[in-house]
């Protein structure tokens, strides 16, 4: 069962690795690069979305302020990435801190409407703040991923090798969910989710492991927005968006919350979608309002949630009850 | 003794079984409602007896069996048609609108009536409940608990029930308020509304009953008149507290 | 003077803002839902207006009356087909489906009309009423004067009309409505319709003032439920004043401070008020 296991791992590890050279297309290792960025990013959304049960519209705009810290910091300084890397992971924790600390003091729609604002305003800055930011003339010129050791340097400057920085950064992000979920604090966290009334009856300090999870994504997402920084080598007010709130949210309804499959499925789904469907972006569009009010009307929990019960149906006949996917 | 015959029922459980979730709530219930009297339900907490109240009402779904009202299966019938159809409900807790009137409490309990005379019912009820008329202006949140459940039961009353399903009146209510309710309620039973009543408080509540029904994990345990469950010691044993 | 024209421009954006969140806190109100496609609901009046008054040359008091009674019906129909099947899920399932719905209309909207701005400026508009140094357009009169109108209608059916009445004992006790045999998905419907006939006010007296695009309602949905949650949640009067207040607020920060800042504005109030009293600026209140 383990060796099992483990062959499974390394042919998915081969097949990752392998991609770029097999696709070949420029094009298609582009949109790899993209998918892989909202795999991370769903996956550290989900930390908070789907292990605490709070809607935050505020995960991009960590995303965006490491984007602009490891940019800034390239820029005038000419950091190498690790540094850039480092700053941005310490810059969006200390973001979500300040805005966490107000924000969890809301419930439910006020939650999601202060974490809104808050990217709101950090957008807004962004665009008006021009002797830092250059407001909507972004900040181009960012410096490529780089390693430097002595004198020996390397910079990804071509996709592929952008691709396996990325695939490196998504797998690091998966390792450290996988870290949390399996942890004490994943299943308070779960604990908390299914009851908050009952974990904090026995004492769990409910609001620390909220706040706890809630860092731990924003430096996840800080992190994969220095790596966005160098591989769009520009920053732009609109990566703060609420629009990627928005495709975050729906990646992980379509998918399924509080599982791994479902963001990645869902990423997959929302990103790699789009290439088959070749239609005009706002046809696209059209078509995934539709999905989304189907889904949330058939299923509610997500694509993988309701497959692994249909599954489970099947294989073990009717039963009573239905146990939730762990991850 | 008087036997619980067919003939005299106003409601009847046939073999009811609902669930709530998955689990089993009522497991086979039957008995039968005698018309223009009054039957309290009692039993443990869990009993299913509140379910028993919501299941004639249809708010709970019947899984098996049927219920049985004026000689007609209502199975599938709506909840409002139910109302319409002479079932008043006063559910556990407060049931009222808080920051509304109390007249405004009273239209609202005749909200399915569509005729003129609502006006002129309201009066006649304020007449009977004094109380009510006194505070018709005021906000049903500055009424005292006790108050408050009269103002519901006096809701109930508009719709004219020929059956009023009430749950846990004596709830909560200080004692002297728990003897004007249960009073009230054998008042309304005197204008030949029959009642249908789940009550914690068993004892007080035999002693205005005609008939008491012992539920049990979802099971008719026993039914007899009010009296005789009252002087009977396994029932006063195990579910009077005595 | 200029303080004083900053002042009904100010009313009539607040008025604006006023319509959209009323409906919003309705909704709320009887629903505990949020409908994040409300904003999208004032778009798709602001192009059934265009399309009526521009396109079919309807006089505009009636193609101003059409918008209304369309949207009222939108409103009904978006409560059957979206709002219903998710009834009984949680929160975010039911906030994910308006939010698909808003992503639906607003590119439905740019599949129909594209991204060009619209106008459709009516004789109003384009007049205004001049005293010494005061310019004020009579299409902003007319839409502080309706709208006051249509508050006062409004507060009318919910405090006498039946069904007023009874969406407000929806929005106090659902299980009493049950008892006492009040339909709740009726009360719901109620409200998305009349959430959607202010709205098709709102855009009949407002569109001609501004351009119509796509995209014109998501800024109005952020602006409208920050109203909302100042004002407390579900409390139709409280958004209503919180709506004027900001309103007034983003005229005096355009005129005294940048309008680049001017939409930063609802977050900050709202922000302010959350901290500073969590359940609005009224205080807690029940119902609508």
């Amino acid at each position: 069962m383990r060796w099992h296991r483990l062959v499974v791992w390394l042919l998915i590890a081969a097949v990752l690795a392998l991609w770029p050279l097999y696709v070949g297309s420029p094009y298609l290792v582009g949109v790899s690069i993209t998918v892989l960025i909202y795999i991370a990013l769903a996956l550290s959304f989900d930390l908070v979305v789907g292990r605490t049960g709070l809607l935050s519209f505020a995960h991009p705009g960590f995303f965006g302020i490491g984007a602009y810290t490891a940019a800034l910091l390239g820029l005038h300084l000419g950091s190498p990435f690790p540094l850039r890397l480092g700053a941005a992971v310490v810059t969006a924790v200390l973001a979500s801190i300040i805005i966490g600390v107000p924000s969890f003091r809301l419930s439910y729609h006020s939650f999601a409407m202060g974490t809104l604002g808050f990217a709101f305003i950090a957008q807004i800055i962004a665009l008006n703040w021009i002797p830092v930011t250059r407001g909507p003339l972004c900040l181009p010129g960012v410096p490529p991923v780089d390693l430097r050791m002595g004198s020996w340097t390397w910079s990804a400057t071509t996709l592929s090798e952008n691709y396996y920085v990325v695939l490196i950064l998504a797998t690091i992000t998966l390792w450290i969910v996988v870290r949390v979920a399996h942890s004490r604090i994943g299943r308070t966290l779960m604990a908390i989710r299914d009851d908050e009334t009952l974990a904090k009856a026995v004492g769990v300090p409910v609001l620390r492991y909220k706040m706890l999870a809630f860092v731990t994504g924003a430096g996840v997402a800080g992190s994969l927005g220095s790596f966005f920084a160098s591989y769009a080598s520009a920053v732009c007010p609109t990566e703060l968006g609420i629009a990627y709130s928005v495709n975050l949210i729906i990646i992980l309804f379509l998918g399924g919350r509080g599982t791994l499959a479902g963001p990645i499925l869902g990423a997959i789904l929302f990103t790699g979608l789009p290439e088959f469907l070749r239609m005009a972006e706002a046809w696209r569009l059209v078509v995934y309002g539709l999905l989304i009010i189907l889904a949330s009307a058939l299923v509610p929990e997500g694509i993988i949630t309701w497959a692994f019960e249909m599954w489970q149906k099947r294989r073990e006949g009717p039963q009573l009850g239905s146990a939730p996917l762990a991850n | 003794m008087p036997t619980l015959e067919p003939d005299h029922d106003i409601l009847v459980f046939d073999k009811v079984e609902a669930t709530y979730g998955e689990a089993p709530i009522l497991r086979g219930v039957s008995f039968g409602v005698h018309k223009g009297k009054i039957t309290t339900l009692i039993g443990p907490n869990g009993a299913g007896k509140s379910t028993v109240l919501r299941a004639a009402l249809g708010t709970v779904r019947v899984t098996h069996g049927q219920i049985v009202y004026r000689h007609q299966p209502i199975t599938g019938v709506s909840t409002t048609d139910r109302q319409r159809k002479g079932m008043a409900y006063c559910p556990q807790g407060r049931s009222n609108f808080p920051r509304m009137t109390v007249r405004e409490n009273l239209e609202m309990g005749a909200f399915l009536r569509s005729d003129r005379e609502v006006q002129e019912d309201i009066e006649t009820l304020l007449d009977e409940f004094p109380l009510l008329r006194e505070k018709q202006k005021e906000f049903a949140a500055n009424l005292s608990g006790g108050q408050q459940q009269i103002l519901e039961m006096a809701m109930a009353l508009i719709l004219h029930p020929r059956i009023l399903l009430i749950d846990e009146p004596s709830l909560g209510l200080s004692p002297i308020m728990v003897e004007q309710v249960f009073a009230y309620v054998k008042e309304i039973n005197g204008q030949g509304v029959t009642v249908l009543m789940v009550e914690q408080n068993a004892r007080r509540a035999l002693a205005i009953s005609d008939y008491g029904i012992v539920l049990d994990l979802g099971r008719v345990r026993l039914k007899d008149t009010g009296e005789a469950l009252l002087n009977n010691e396994e029932v006063s044993r195990s579910y009077l507290g005595s | 003077m200029v303080i004083l024209a900053q002042l009904i421009n100010g009313l009539a954006t607040g008025g604006l803002y006023a319509l959209v969140a009323a409906g919003i806190a309705m909704i709320f109100g009887v629903s505990e839902l949020v409908n994040w496609a409300h904003g999208e609901f004032l778009m798709i009046a602001s192009y059934l207006f265009f399309a009526l008054y521009v396109l079919a040359r309807l006089p505009y008091p009636i193609a101003g009356l059409c918008t209304m009674l369309l949207m009222l019906a939108f409103g009904a129909l978006f409560q059957m087909i979206v709002i219903r099947p998710v009834v009984h899920r949680p929160w975010q399932t039911q906030l994910v489906a308006t939010l698909g719905a808003s992503i639906f209309l607003i590119n439905s909207a740019i599949v129909v009309f594209g991204t060009f701005p619209r106008r459709a400026a009516t004789p109003l508009s384009m007049q205004n009423l001049t005293i010494g140094s005061l310019s004020i357009s009579y299409q902003r009169l007319l839409l502080i004067g309706l709208t006051l109108f249509a508050f006062f209608v409004l507060h009318m059916f919910i405090h006498r009309a039946k069904l007023g009445k009874a969406m407000r004992a929806v929005s106090q006790n659902r299980d009493a409505c049950v008892a006492v045999g009040i339909d709740i998905q009726l009360i719901v419907l109620t409200a998305f319709a009349i959430g959607g006939s202010l709205v098709g006010l709102a855009a009949a007296l407002y569109a001609p003032l501004g351009n119509i695009t796509p995209l014109m309602g998501i800024p109005l949905t952020f602006k409208a439920f920050a109203v909302v949650i100042m004002g407390g949640f579900g409390s139709v009067n409280g958004a209503v004043a919180s709506a004027v207040i900001l309103g007034v607020v983003e005229a005096f920060t355009i005129q005294f401070l940048s309008s680049a800042y001017v939409d930063a504005m609802s977050f900050l109030m709202m922000l302010t008020v959350l901290v500073w009293r969590p359940f609005g600026l009224f205080g807690r209140q029940v119902g609508i």
